[in-house]
């Protein structure tokens, strides 16, 4: 209980990223560790923080507008013209 | 027009140089990849590289076999394979891109376009003007090619003249993205109101309100087309440098080593810009996802 009031959800929530990165020396890590263990809400706001992580990580969108895309190509063709390759 | 293709180490080469560890590389010309390496005591010279020949009829390092280099001892009959190695994938790339390759072009502008349309939106411009400031940036990739020297990665190199091109063009419709520091900009992750005050004789520091957790809502829920919006909009409303590098590191999912040397970043001030970042994202969609979750 002591290291769960050494290392307050207030402070917790500062370091979450350094915690998430690998920022964090030993020592701090494994208190860490044990807040959150401990810690019911500070558990929540830990998979709060790696949802939205994972989620952006879906957000990709794949496409490249089609007009874009022929833009582009065209592009490219000028610029092989121009350079005289085959 | 040069460009190191991929190199190898000569390591069998103890009889003409005691050393034995001189660097062999593969070296693109104009025309054609030559190998270039020359024996320290001149006893022994290159003779052949495996190589292909493209459909153009320039001769080419076989990309998928590992470049071998083979060298003739003066007075023998003769040569042998003293070394082997790969050419890395981008040089690779950019040599197909030099040579007009238009398949490698397609390929290379559908993985990174939508990235690069996403990242001039961070510097404030609309739908019409990233895709000038996309288009006007492969321009300028093509007219640079040979300069790549690939100190930094393919990517880095695009995104770098990206951000130029972004940047000017915001400059001129003065749609500029103050780029404010962001050491002064100091404010808590949470709402102090969350915490117990400091003076509290049992709590302090500690939650007064549960805080849900979100590893249950279902992805469909977080993708719904709803869902994603607010999740555009809270991303577009963020101060640029924490929404670039947020769409770099957790959109796009690139390194944390790639981004600081984008955006010349200290990995600590890396680290506090994504912070901030996911943290006002996580304030800005905790009223929305917690308001109707059965």
């Amino acid at each position: 209980m002591t290291d769960l009031i050494a290392f307050s959800c207030q402070h917790l929530v500062e370091v979450v990223t350094d915690y998430l990165e690998g920022g964090l020396e030993a020592g701090e890590r494994l208190a860490f560790e044990q807040h959150v263990m401990a810690c019911p809400p500070c558990r929540g706001y830990l998979s709060q923080l790696r949802r939205i992580s994972t989620t952006a990580g879906m957000l990709r969108e794949e496409d490249v507008p089609e007009p874009m895309r022929e833009r582009l190509l065209a592009a490219f063709r000028d610029w092989k013209q121009g350079s005289n390759l085959p | 027009m040069n460009g190191i293709l991929g190199e190898c180490r000569v390591t069998q080469h103890a009889e003409c140089d005691p050393v034995g560890d001189s660097t062999v590389r593969a070296v693109e010309t104009l025309e054609r990849f030559v190998v270039a390496a020359r024996c320290p005591r001149e006893k022994c010279r290159i003779i052949g590289y495996n190589r292909g020949i493209c459909k153009w009829g320039h001769v080419f390092v076989d990309p998928v076999r590992p470049i071998r280099v083979t060298v003739q001892r003066v007075g023998e009959a003769e040569g042998r394979v003293i070394a082997s190695g790969r050419a890395s994938e981008e040089s690779l790339l950019v040599a197909s891109l030099r040579s007009g390759d238009e398949t490698v072009f397609v390929r290379v502008v559908d993985r990174l376009t939508p990235a690069m349309l996403r990242l001039a939106r961070v510097y404030g411009l609309g739908i019409d003007a990233a895709e000038d400031v996309v288009q006007e940036t492969w321009i300028r990739v093509l007219g640079s090619l040979d300069q790549f020297e690939g100190r930094s990665s393919f990517r880095t190199w695009v995104f770098v003249i990206l951000g130029n091109c972004a940047r000017r063009r915001s400059e001129v419709e003065s749609r500029s993205v103050p780029v404010s520091s962001f050491e002064a900009e100091r404010g808590p992750s949470v709402d102090e109101s969350r915490f117990f005050p400091a003076g509290h004789p049992r709590w302090a520091g500690m939650w007064t309100t549960l805080v849900d957790s979100w590893e249950s809502i279902p992805d469909e829920r977080l993708l719904a087309r709803e869902a994603r919006e607010r999740f555009r909009e809270a991303i577009e409303a963020l101060p640029a440098r924490y929404a670039t590098v947020f769409v770099l590191r957790d959109v796009e999912g690139w390194s944390s080593d790639e981004v600081c040397v984008l955006l010349d970043l200290t990995p600590e001030n890396q680290r506090v810009l994504l912070h901030r970042a996911r943290t006002r994202l996580r304030a800005a969609l905790e009223d929305y996802l917690g308001s109707d979750r059965a």
